[in-house]
């Protein structure tokens, strides 16, 4: 079970991701400050339905050092934002069930106004920009690489919900007849 | 020149996750991608979306590679 207490014992190239289940309460147990009016936890947390379908688990895969860097810069800009006394974020990898907690970010600003606003500012950023995606096993045992939010608009050059729309993924029946791999091309030059 | 590719998500449906591809000496990324879109065309809808990291960085699509390169190609993000 992930929790603040056993961040400490990771490694700085591990303190954003975890492969364990996060414990909310632990982590907001801990999470308070005396200058802090304002404490906001978000859960972004494994539904089970997407796009009319019923949905049996995720998996999460990660860049993970490119992941880490990039969450910790989002970090950064968001603590020359705001101000915040306090700032937790954990990303979960691996199989995660129904209601468990994907993504968890804690603030605790002066005013609930900050702590809001920091929050979703750094959520967002990290949906929308870390290199995380999520793979969906549906109840019928079909399963698809989530590429574009439900309901999102946002788009920039690292998130294109729109064009993808257009063009779904179509699940691979017959992963052989879609490879090509390097060793194939050279034999036909 | 020997250049390293990693792939992630969907685009291991596609690809293997890590192969070498050998391409002329001042090749950029444009040119890995042409490769790639050559290796197997029916990833090209998520090539054409997806973005490229060295060394965990993102680069721009000019960006001439050097001996032994690990270029990552990233299709759009579904983190949170």
């Amino acid at each position: 079970m992930y929790s603040p207490a056993c961040q400490w014992g990771l490694t700085m190239s591990s303190l954003y991701l975890t492969k364990e289940p996060i414990s909310l309460a632990e982590i907001f147990s801990g999470f308070h400050h005396p200058a802090a009016g304002g404490i906001v936890l978000f859960s972004g947390e494994v539904r089970n339905h997407h796009m009319g379908k019923s949905v049996a688990f995720l998996e999460y895969e990660a860049y993970e050092s490119m992941a880490e860097k990039m969450i910790g810069k989002i970090i950064t800009e968001a603590k020359e934002k705001w101000e915040l006394h306090l700032l937790h974020c954990i990303h979960r990898l691996g199989k995660i069930s129904i209601s468990e907690s994907a993504i968890v970010v804690l603030t605790a600003a002066s005013h609930r106004s900050e702590a809001f606003e920091a929050n979703r500012w750094i959520v967002d950023r990290i949906k929308h920009e870390v290199p995380i995606w999520k793979k969906e096993t549906f109840t019928d045992g079909t399963s698809d690489w989530v590429m574009q939010c439900e309901g999102c608009t946002f788009e920039s050059e690292f998130h294109k919900p729109k064009q993808l729309h257009a063009e779904p993924i179509q699940p691979i029946r017959n992963m052989q007849a879609h490879f090509a791999l390097p060793h194939a091309e050279q034999q036909q030059q | 020149m020997n250049i390293r590719i990693k792939t992630f998500a969907v685009l291991k449906s596609y690809f293997e996750e890590e192969f070498e591809i050998q391409l002329e000496d001042q090749s950029s990324i444009v040119d890995v991608m042409d490769r790639l879109e050559k290796l197997n065309p029916k990833a090209n809808h998520v090539l054409t979306h997806s973005l490229i990291a060295i060394e965990d960085e993102m680069v721009d699509k000019s960006r001439k590679l050097n001996e032994g390169d690990l270029v990552c190609i990233l299709p759009p993000v579904s983190g949170g």
